[in-house]
């Protein structure tokens, strides 16, 4: 098993987050964790990223436990990046710029002085450019890009950072169905040499990119399968998809 | 030819202010005194602190509260060296020292002052950094130990009274160095003040270069998104560390140029009060531009010097409200102010010279 989460549970103050969770990812996967909110999928998310330290449980990358190690070592030394909830880019700078800082190879000290913009960053960040439908928009502030297209630069910057394992935190969230659907066939076509996990609620996103999903409730597993398994599922449908199904037909009706 | 014209059109106003201000201060001696020149020495070497500073709380969101501990260590050692070259100083003998104290003997070579003037500073920042930046003090808690480092400086320099003049200061520096030999002739005023100016433009053009480095995007990144940062594999206290020791040893260098021009070391230039100084003179002309920092150094000085005149004891309310004032209509500063009024103009001359095109602006930042 490449990645492999053991007997996780992470406790804030009394609240089990995440109660005893195990997952075995195989390399090259793209696994989805489904859930409703609360369920602890973002808490899995930040375990296996270093921001949050489980309380109990061993996170195994072939092999090697990283639970609590800083984040900015499982970025560099694992290989392993992150897409935040909601677009995380640096406002004050521009596209391009972007991902020219989230380029990987160059985050220490002695590199950040003596790194040059060479022909072939730029022939690298032309690329990711193309990938992520930016090319225009290179020099413009993130803050004057539109929602759908900051989630983008988010995704170029972790291209970017090319780490061996991606995560998304609900990578799709706010965008209108043609753009969930290009995020949806970005992540099969760019990352498909990734692993990637991925945190979502769009139930069609799901079934356009999942081989494997992990459903969550209340911080412990409920069901894990194929998408058809998984939808079928009485257990899931009950405490998942209806309801997920009611909020939307209530948000319809209103 | 074409080349400059296009690189003037080019230009953000900050970079026509700092050419401005860099213009005025190169003829500046030859058209006044000499007392002139040795009070607007002074002055430059206030641009160097605020560059400095600028680097830390501009560029990287580190307000310090404590920035003139660097300048005082810088013009503390570089005074006492001069104070020591003819022999034991009136300070020293009075409080009862036959010789002098060990740890001052290598200062009696001026060149090993002056290198001492930025490593000392640096490595004292270095420690410092270390231990706020690893155990991951951030926000206010930072900026108040910045403030308790300085209010303790400024208590051991004052108790140690035998080693530092204590609340009397280091006195008896002659006024231009006349002392001071360099390859055999004597270092003027007029000397000084054009290398604390050329070591102004120097610093200035390795700030502009740091900012534009890959360093500079990433302290940029911690100013304005440090978490995200993190994610992409950077340490922030390294650079954090980094930043802190690069300004120190500026600002322990314009601590060095400050002892000629002023004949006079004390804790009034290195303490809680002056800290407080260098902050008031980067909100008033503005942060992460430099030229704010340079802007806001020299026109506070100046108005100090003017309103004390003026008003005698009272110059303080008059700057203080003025202060205020600045603070509360342009919260960017004057400098800040400026770039985003002209920002605004070139994005609405695009629309008025394309009529119907895209009203998105481009990056503010031209770069090549």
């Amino acid at each position: 098993m490449y990645l492999e989460l053991k007997h996780l549970t992470v406790d804030f103050n009394g609240f089990l987050a995440v109660h005893d969770v195990s997952l075995g990812i195989e390399k090259g996967e793209t696994r989805v964790i489904i859930g409703p909110n609360g369920a602890g999928k973002t808490t899995i998310i930040d375990m296996i990223t270093g921001k949050t330290k489980p309380t109990q449980g061993e996170i195994l990358l072939n092999g090697v436990n990283i639970a609590g190690k800083e984040s900015y070592d499982i970025s560099n030394t694992y290989g392993i990046g992150r897409k935040f909830q909601g677009p995380n880019v640096f406002d004050e700078m521009s596209v391009y710029e972007n991902l020219e800082v989230a380029l990987s190879g160059h985050t220490s000290l002695w590199q950040a002085f003596t790194y040059r913009r060479t022909r072939a960053v730029d022939v690298r960040l032309e690329e990711i450019l193309s990938q992520i439908n930016l090319t225009e928009q290179r020099d413009m502030l993130p803050r004057f890009l539109s929602h759908g297209q900051r989630q983008w630069l988010e995704m170029g910057m972790i291209l970017a950072q090319n780490p061996a394992i991606i995560t998304l935190d609900e990578p799709a969230a706010g965008m209108t169905d043609d753009e969930t659907f290009k995020t949806g066939e970005m992540i099969k076509s760019v990352m498909k040499d990734k692993t990637v996990i991925v945190v979502e609620h769009d139930m069609d996103f799901i079934k356009q990119i999942a081989k494997t999903v992990t459903v969550l409730n209340q911080g412990e597993i409920l069901a894990e399968g194929t998408y058809e398994e998984v939808s079928h599922n009485a257990e899931v449908i009950r405490v998942y998809l209806k309801t997920d199904d009611t909020e939307e037909e209530e948000a319809e009706s209103v | 030819m074409k080349n400059i014209k296009s690189i003037l059109e080019n230009m953000t106003i900050d970079k026509y202010i700092a050419l401005f201000i860099f213009i005025g201060l190169l003829i500046l001696p030859l058209l006044s005194s000499r007392y002139s020149v040795q009070i607007f020495g002074k002055y430059i070497t206030y641009t160097i602190l605020a560059l400095g500073l600028d680097i830390l709380w501009g560029s990287t969101g580190l307000m310090n509260l404590g920035f003139a501990i660097f300048f005082g260590l810088g013009s503390y050692i570089f005074g006492i060296s001069m104070a020591i070259q003819k022999g034991l100083p009136a300070f020293m003998s009075f409080g009862g020292l036959t010789e002098l104290p060990w740890l001052y003997v290598p200062l009696q070579s001026p060149a090993v002052a002056a290198l001492l003037c930025i490593v000392i500073p640096g490595l004292v920042a270095l420690i410092l950094g270390y231990f706020v930046f690893t155990s991951k003090i951030k926000g206010v808690f930072y900026s108040i130990i910045t403030l308790a480092f300085v209010a303790l400086f400024e208590l051991f320099i004052t108790d140690q009274q035998i080693y530092t003049g204590g609340a009397s200061g280091v006195n008896g520096i002659p006024t231009g160095l006349m002392t001071l030999r360099l390859f055999g002739s004597k270092i003027s005023i007029f000397d000084w003040y054009y290398i604390a100016f050329a070591s102004l433009v120097i610093i200035y053009m390795f700030c502009v270069w740091l900012n534009h480095s890959r360093f500079g995007k990433i302290i940029h990144s911690i100013r304005d998104n440090e978490m995200r940062v993190q994610f992409l594999g950077y340490n922030p206290a390294v650079f954090k560390i980094a930043i802190f020791t690069i300004s120190a040893a500026i600002a322990g260098f314009a601590g060095l140029l400050y002892v000629p021009m002023s004949s006079f070391v004390s804790i009034e230039n290195s303490g809680v009060a002056f800290s407080t100084m260098i902050i008031i003179w980067l909100a008033v002309g503005g942060r992460g531009n430099l030229t704010g920092a340079m802007a806001g150094a020299l026109l506070v000085s100046f108005l100090q010097n003017i309103l004390s005149g003026y008003f005698g004891g009272m110059w303080q309310v008059v700057l203080g409200v003025g202060l205020i004032l600045i603070v509360m209509v342009l919260p960017k500063g004057l400098i800040g102010s400026l770039i985003d009024w002209q920002y605004m103009r070139r994005i609405h001359g695009r629309q008025h010279a394309n009529p119907g095109s895209d009203p998105v602006p481009p990056a503010r930042k031209v770069e090549v």
